[in-house]
């Protein structure tokens, strides 16, 4: 519960005061009126004895009465209606506010993990039970607020006031005895009379007042009569009165507020001043008066005159506490705070009459004066208004004094002798009546334990017992009643103690309750002093039977504060609460509200504090608060709980929090608390459902532009966008691009350089890197330069952004934000463009000026916008739960820094889903969208970089790099390249050969240089080289028939490895100017293997002025093709064997190429496809080899039907003498027209193949083997050129291609075959080699084998092939003998050394090993021993040996003799050849063809 | 100490109930599970079969995350008192009983429900108990945030209806 201002005992007897009435004569309130005042009103804030005074008991035991207050109710004064009594409680209560701000009375409680903002007080609370109090309607079971007495008010400036006096007495009786239920109630028939003679001593006539109070004093009863002097100041003195009027006013807190006067801001601090202000106030007032005489002084003295005079009187009544006196200074801030009202209307007149004693005054009342001296109202007019609200402006402080004088001589000479008396009277006749009693009921009737009150018995029996108003059991109330009063709470308890057990006894539940709470009371009342236990129980039943029994709410309310105050006191805090949450109800919102806050509060106060039911009990207070209107207390319950529940993710409570301060907020004006409350409704994960959150958010934007309308209004610091909490932007995914249009227009015709779009994923950012470094080591001649930095276009979270990126002057800048709408909920986003900051970079003006866009004035904005041109995104709409990208171009026009720094847009919603619906048609849905409520704010924009780890600080802590992708530096304006492809085709035939054309433009405004361009797939395209390029569209460029067959090219010019990799493209003059548009054809050739390629093309210029840092640009393309299978081509050469002309033998240096086509191509419906393939023209390129044609007649072509295969035989010739760089092209036309394969296209893409090859060529690169040895391993090139061919075939071909409409098209190619070695058989579709040949990773080191490496045996088998020239039919008469046939052994060295070769007649090849070294030693003789196994013999010579040049030719001739006639193979000798020195590494040679001879005899 | 008051009173405290029938309402439980910072790390309700069709009233869904939270306090004063986990009916407010459950990682376990069934809610308590420790030794999750997986959920359904609703 919260701390209150008075303490519980102080409260409980403030709440059960005396009362005394007050009845005026009509001449006596106008005095009283001079005053703004009523004579009841008037005495008010004299009504608190300062001094003990002493009261004996009906026992005549001394008691004293501490600070007894007494309350004075005016006789003519009506009660207020119930409507009424309403009306005021809601005041009180929302009249009562904590100041915002004041931190004194918020204090930190730390509760486990909670930190609470506490507010100890709750006025509101007090106000309420203050307002309550008065208001109670009397009832008849207690005589608590019954008048004891009644003070009679004449005037001295009547006639007779003795006449009056005795009418006032009548009509009092009057009253008393005919309206007994009229209030005010009387306590009994014999109350006090008091006679009070009212003097003006400056209307009045001093001595005929002292003659009518002497006379009165002889009438009446001598202490019941006083002589009150007042309006020591006439109405004239107070016009003239300066800051003296800036005394205190102590009864501004007792009267009610006039409510049309109530300024709305200097109001509200009044309700601050409660009881104790208002004893500050009083103090004040005393402190200046300080040596007030105890004489009183006359006339119209001014404070000055006052100070001579003497102490204060002894017995004066002190309203003042001592301890308060050190706040004497704050209180009189606040007094002058609260006086400002009369004060400012009052200083109006003094200010007509002395001008500067008002500018040395209040510098506020001044102010105030001067508006109302503006304001035409005539001074007699302002003094009317000053009277209205002025209090006691008439009185000076020794009126007050004599006020108080008399309060005291009231008090002390009338009342508490009256009241001495009257108690003694009860008690007499209780006493009479007691020993009656006494004999009735037990004698232990005096022990409290044992007569527990009998419990509320059933609500339904009816309370039937009337007592009179004299009755005995009521004298016993009485008597209780009047011992409380005047603080005798012994004597009272065991007088209610008595009175209670008689009602039970009469079940007389209303007086029995009342009795058992006025007994607790004043139990508790006691104190220490007591010794007994606070018996809360018997509130308990109290309460509960004015609940139940009586269903008398009024009663159960009071009780329920009484007791809870007394229980608080106790520190009881668990059943105070428990009090309070039985008293809230369902119809009566205000008291369930306070008593739910108060419960809070006592959950709060406990021992162990139970934070989670305090946030409870608050947010129940604060829906109560809410339903009866009090929204102020609402807002601060609510406010309250959020504490608790702050970030503790009980989302659906959160929200409810929320929403309730957002509206709450909202109806009292609080729109920022309003915004900030729905802003929290809308971040983070939702569980409401979607309609919920529609409403949120329609709600948060309609708050939002509320507040940002009055922001407008009333700030001038416009222009600063707020921020918006949604939708969620993904600050890290943020991309830059530079550069790139985003409306890129793709024409039927033309297809420009993709460049780099957002899509471009970073992982091909090494691949492009390694692109341009190619070019620029091209372009530098093989030097990188040391500040290369690899060019980047596009900027994300996953490249290097530790420098800023660099753009130029009129390229534009597009931002990817990616939004995400958290909601499920459609939001709208319109108008969105980037925010950002600039400082341009012009040297000479002396300090450059940040320029911003964050600003809402079209002028500025324009401004800005002819610096940086900044697009705007007309609308986005966003889906529940979608992410979207958005783009954002900035275009910059200056050169300098260019910083990025947030988006700006409007938020709204989607109106009405049902009006879209309806609608139907997109049109009136986008306007539906455009008409809904938005506002406009901003999102911040700011990138983190990557967390750092490299220093060991890094790797601890968390730190992060700089990202600076969103700092941008502009540079002076580059050219720019552009780039065209003109029906860049998008599928291909593996193979085909097409050419395009490409536009090249430099759409800057300088001129560009030194064009290259690099793709990732050299074979891919070729420009051409050589003058004579085919006209765009043909291919092919055609020979003449006429021309010589064979021709050589230097192959010199494919040599260099740039230029396969970086192509300079040919620029008229090398400059492209601005503006300027160059075609160059371009030929690209399928891939040869089927499926979607994609292929990058690089192209690098350089600007020709160099400006910056900057020296190159480059341009991105990304061509993506698809290749459909054509052609498949199978190639074996096989070296000869047969004899093809009779007299020249075998050809040695010739060979067989077998050739399988195949199409591979099938035919598809609706599907462009290959109908049939035509072979227009073999090509062979060879250092060495040429190609014929075996056929004599190939003019018809030769064609290759769909999923046809097709054989070929080719003959190939060793050409006589070719340079080992050079390529022999020779070509077999099977059409008329015959291509020229040296020409551009046809040879471009075979030496693109060759060096491709020779790149993809596994042997040739590098692997780890050859580290391992320890030398390198001999050459045996040359050896195995015995082997090689190095052949390509080139098939140019023709495909008719039947397209989707039916039409026919045709289309050329080319395929490459390459042939490396005899008897192997190559193909044109390139096999992947595949990684598998990785020799297994090894942990031990294996041997190396010593043994020499040597050739392969394959390889030194073959070295030299060699034939038999012999006649293929002989005829012989073998009756004449042996038959003799010459045989010419041609021997041909294949290889590149020269070789020994030892050609053995007597030794079969095949019958013999492939090393026989000892028999190639063996004599002459015996040879004729060899066992015979063919029916011919080698005679003559038989053993030859002979060394053969490289590639040199030899013939031995030798002689072979047949016994019978038949068929014979010659081929049966052996052939030795070795290579080195070493004669003994002799070996054999295979040759396996048969040589047949045929021998016929003869008959002849 | 509950707030064990009259019913009828209390009725009056409800925040924006609009005024049903008592017997509409039986039957209904709102489990949560409350973590070491009063941070809610699992919730789940389940509703009776015949009533699982009948629109939720999603206005009053916050009213159950009060009453649990404000039971808080009375959960972790009775901790001290008993060395039971199973705390039984702690808290009450209007028709709304809340049971608790503390683990031995003092987790808590809260139950509103508004029929007396306490040998039920004990053996759903202490199932779940199970199955949120085999859960926590997850080494991915970590304790006191909150628990977002189908499994677990579907266990605490099908609990719930073998011993609650079922």
């Amino acid at each position: 519960m919260a701390q209150c201002k008075q303490s519980a005992p102080e409260f409980i007897q403030n709440a059960f005061s005396p009362h005394i009435a007050v009845l005026c004569s009509a001449d006596a309130e106008v005095l009283c009126k001079k005053n703004n005042l009523t004579f009841a009103q008037l005495i008010q804030p004299f009504c608190r004895l300062g001094t003990e005074v002493h009261i004996r008991d009906p026992n005549n035991a001394p008691h004293t009465v501490h600070s007894l207050r007494i309350k004075v109710c005016d006789m003519s004064s009506t009660p207020p209606q119930q409507a009424d009594v309403r009306k005021m409680l809601n005041d009180a209560v929302s009249g009562a506010q904590l100041q915002t701000g004041e931190a004194g009375r918020c204090n930190v409680k730390s509760v486990g993990s909670y930190d609470l903002q506490l507010h100890e007080s709750t006025p509101w609370f007090e106000a309420y039970r203050e307002c309550f109090l008065d208001v109670i309607t009397p009832s008849d079971h207690e005589y608590l607020s019954h008048c004891l007495a009644c003070a009679f008010v004449v005037s001295s400036s009547n006639t007779d006031p003795i006449a009056i006096f005795n009418s006032l007495t009548g009509q009092q009786l009057q009253q008393q005895q005919q309206f007994p239920n009229k209030v005010p109630r009387w306590f009994c028939p014999g109350i006090l009379n008091y006679y009070v003679l009212l003097h003006d001593v400056v209307e009045g006539e001093q001595a005929r007042a002292e003659a009518i109070y002497q006379s009165m004093k002889s009438t009446f009863k001598p202490h019941c009569c006083h002589l009150l002097q007042i309006n020591s100041r006439s109405l004239q003195t107070v016009e003239n009165m300066k800051s003296e009027t800036s005394l205190p006013d102590p009864w501004s807190q007792f009267l009610p507020q006039p409510q049309e006067i109530q300024p709305p801001n200097p109001h509200k601090p009044r309700y601050f001043i409660t009881w104790e202000g208002v004893e500050y106030d009083y103090l004040q007032s005393q402190d200046e008066d300080s040596l007030f005489p105890s004489h009183l002084s006359e006339g119209d003295l001014t404070h000055g005159q006052n100070l001579d005079s003497s102490s204060i009187m002894e017995g004066s009544i002190e309203t003042g506490l001592e301890a308060t006196e050190t706040k004497v200074s704050e209180s009189t801030s606040t007094s002058d705070l609260m006086m400002d009202h009369p004060l400012a209307f009052t200083a109006p007149v003094s200010l007509h009459e002395d001008a500067d004693v008002c500018r040395e005054g209040d510098g506020t009342a001044a102010a105030n004066g001067y508006q109302d001296s503006k304001s035409s109202l005539s001074p007699s007019e302002l003094r009317e208004k000053a009277k209205l609200r002025a209090h006691g402006i008439c009185l000076t402080s020794s009126d007050m004094d004599r006020l108080k004088i008399f309060m005291h001589e009231f008090v002390v000479r009338a009342l508490i002798p009256w009241a001495e008396h009257q108690m003694r009277i009860f008690n007499d006749q209780l006493t009479s009546r007691k020993g009656l009693h006494r004999s009735f009921f037990s004698a232990t009737k005096k022990w409290f334990g044992s007569n527990k009150p009998a419990g509320p018995v059933q609500a339904n029996q009816n309370t039937s017992v009337v007592y009179t108003s004299e009755a005995p059991e009521l004298q016993l109330r009485r008597l209780a009643d009047l011992a409380f009063l005047f603080q005798m709470y012994d004597f009272a308890y065991h007088t209610y103690h008595t009175a209670k057990r008689d009602f039970n006894n009469d079940h007389a539940w209303l007086h029995f309750a009342g009795a058992l709470e006025m007994a607790s009371v004043s139990i508790f009342m006691l104190g220490s002093a007591s010794q007994r236990q606070y018996p809360h129980h018997y509130m308990e039943s109290a309460i509960t039977t004015y609940l139940t029994s009586c269903r008398n709410i009024q009663y159960a309310t009071r009780a329920t504060l009484v007791s809870t105050e007394a229980l608080k006191c106790r520190g009881m805090f668990h059943e105070a609460a428990m009090q309070f949450l039985k008293m809230t109800s369902e119809d009566t919102d205000l008291v369930s509200a306070l008593f739910l806050e108060q419960a809070a509060h006592c959950y709060i106060n406990m021992k162990s504090p139970m934070v989670r039911k305090y946030a409870f009990h608050m947010i129940l207070a604060g829906h109560r608060f809410n339903k009866s209107g009090q929204r102020k207390h609402s807002l601060r319950a609510y406010s309250q709980a959020l504490q608790i529940f702050k970030g503790k993710q009980w989302k659906l409570s959160e929200d409810h929090i929320h929403f309730t301060i957002g509206r709450q907020s909202f109806n009292l004006k609080q729109l920022e608390n309003a915004t900030s409350a729905f802003k929290h409704l809308l971040m983070g994960e939702s569980k409401q459902p979607a309609a919920q959150q529609g409403a949120y958010i329609r709600e948060y934007l309609f708050v939002y532009k509320q507040q940002l309308a009055l922001d407008a209004g009333e700030s001038c610091s416009y222009g600063r966008l707020p921020e918006l909490p949604m939708p969620n932007l993904d600050v890290g995914a943020i991309k830059v691009l530079l550069g790139a249009h985003s409306s890129r227009q793709e024409t039927v015709r033309k297809t420009p350089a993709s460049g780099i779009w957002f899509d471009h994923d970073e992982e091909h950012n090494s691949k492009w890197q390694s692109l341009e470094e190619r070019l620029v080591l091209s372009a530098n001649n093989g030097v990188m330069p040391v500040a290369f930095r690899p060019t980047l276009r596009c900027f994300t979270n996953k490249t290097e952004n530790k420098f800023s990126p660099a753009t130029f002057v009129g390229e534009p800048i597009i931002v990817e934000v990616e939004v995400e709408n958290p909601l499920l909920v459609t939001l709208v986003l319109s108008d969105i463009m980037l925010l950002w900051s600039f400082l341009p970079g012009i040297a000479g003006t002396d300090k450059p000026q940040l320029i911003s866009n964050e600003v809402s004035t079209g002028v500025k904005n324009n401004l800005a916008d002819e610096i940086i041109q900044t697009t705007v995104v007309k609308e986005v709409v966003l889906e529940g739960h979608q992410r979207k990208p958005i783009h954002l171009t900035l275009v910059p026009r200056q050169p300098g820094e260019l910083r990025v720094v947030g988006l700006a847009y409007n938020l709204g919603t989607s109106s009405q889903n049902a009006s879209a619906g309806l609608s139907g048609s997109n049109n009136t849905a986008k306007g539906g969208y455009m008409g809904s409520i938005y506002v406009r704010g901003k999102q911040r924009l700011e990138v983190q970089g990557p967390r750092l780890n490299i220093t060991s600080e890094d790797k601890t802590q968390k730190n992060y790099g700089p990202d600076r992708r969103l700092d941008l530096v502009v540079l002076e304006e580059m050219p720019i390249l552009e780039v065209n492809f003109c029906d860049f085709p998008d599928s291909l035939l593996c193979g085909e050969v097409h050419c395009i054309e490409i536009e090249i433009t430099n759409s800057g405004r300088s001129p560009l240089h030194r064009l290259k361009v690099t793709s990732s797939d050299p074979t891919f395209f070729t420009f051409g080289s050589g003058r004579d390029l085919p006209k765009y569209p043909y291919v092919y460029q055609m020979k003449s028939v006429d021309r010589l067959d064979t021709s050589a090219v230097e192959s010199s010019i494919c040599d260099t490895n740039s230029r396969n990799t970086v192509v300079n493209i040919p620029l008229p003059n090398a400059v492209l100017k601005p503006g300027e548009v160059v075609s160059v054809p371009l030929w690209l050739r399928g891939n040869d293997i089927g499926g979607v390629h994609e292929v990058d093309f690089l192209f690098y210029y350089e600007p020709v002025n160099i400006q910056s840092k900057v020296r190159h640009r480059i341009l991105q393309h990304k061509a993506v093709v698809k290749t459909v299978e054509s052609l498949s081509v199978r190639a074996t050469v096989t070296k000869p064997s047969t004899c093809v002309t009779r007299n020249q033998g075998q050809e040695l240096n010739s060979c067989i190429i077998s050739c399988e086509l195949e199409n591979l191509s099938q035919v598809q419906v609706q599907c462009p496809h290959i109908q049939e393939l035509q072979i227009t023209q073999v090509s062979c390129a060879s250092p060495r080899w040429m190609v014929e044609s075996l056929s004599i007649s190939d003019q018809e072509g030769l064609r290759v039907g769909s999923r046809e295969t097709l054989q070929l035989t080719l003959k190939g010739k060793k050409a006589d003498s070719t340079a080992a760089e050079e390529f022999l092209f020779t070509e077999v036309p099977f059409d008329i027209q015959q291509i020229s394969s040296v020409k551009t296209p046809c040879c471009d893409f075979f030496f693109h193949s060759v060096v491709h090859r020779k790149c993809k060529d596994p042997s040739k690169s590098d692997t780890p083997v050859p580290r391992r040895h320890h030398r390198p391993p001999p050459d045996f090139s040359r050896l195995n050129r015995a082997l090689e061919i190095n052949l390509t075939l080139i098939f140019l071909w023709k495909a008719f291609v039947a397209q989707e409409n039916g039409q026919m098209k045709i289309l050329v190619g080319q395929h490459h075959v390459h042939i490396d070695k005899v008897n192997t058989v190559a193909t044109s579709y390139p096999f992947i080699m595949s990684n598998n040949n990785v020799p297994p990773l090894k942990f031990m080191r294996d041997l190396e084998p010593q043994t020499k490496s040597q050739p392969s045996l394959e390889v030194t088998t073959k070295l030299i092939s060699f034939s038999f020239v012999h006649d293929q039919t002989v005829q012989h008469n073998f009756s004449k003998g042996i038959c003799v046939v010459p045989v010419t052994l041609k021997l041909q060295n294949q290889s590149e050394t020269a070789v020994d070769i030892l050609v053995d007649t007597s030794k079969s090849s095949d019958r013999l090993g492939s090393t026989h070294a000892e028999s190639t030693m063996l004599p002459m003789s015996y040879h004729t021993s060899q066992p015979m196994n063919s029916s011919f013999r080698w005679v003559g010579q038989t053993l030859a040996r002979l060394s053969l040049g490289p590639g040199a030719g030899q013939h031995v001739t030798l002689r072979a003799a047949f016994c019978h006639p038949g068929i014979y193979n010659l081929n049966n000798l052996a052939v030795f050849v070795t290579y080195s020195d070493d004669m003994s590494q002799m070996i054999s040679q295979k040759h396996s063809t048969p040589s047949i001879i045929t021998l016929n005899t003869t008959s002849l | 100490m509950t707030t064990m008051t009259s019913q009828r009173r209390l009725r009056s405290l409800v925040l924006s109930r609009s005024e049903n029938d008592p017997e509409n309402m039986s039957g209904m439980y709102y489990f949560i599970i409350v973590g070491h910072y009063d941070n809610p790390i699992f919730e789940a309700e389940f509703n009776p079969p015949n009533k699982i069709n009948e629109p939720k009233i999603d206005d009053h869904r916050h009213l159950n995350q009060f009453i649990a939270h404000a039971a808080l306090d009375l959960v972790d004063e009775q901790a001290w008192t008993t060395s039971n986990m199973y705390l039984k009916v702690v808290d009450k407010f209007n028709e709304w009983f809340v049971s608790a459950f503390i683990t031995a990682g003092r987790m808590r376990f809260l139950m509103l429900h508004d029929v007396k069934n306490e040998d039920g809610i004990k053996n759903f308590f202490t199932e779940m108990y199970d199955t949120y420790v085999k859960f926590a030794m997850n080494p991915f999750y970590e304790i006191n945030t909150p628990i977002k997986s189908q499994a677990f959920e579907k266990k605490a359904q099908f609990f719930g209806r073998k011993y609650l609703t079922g």
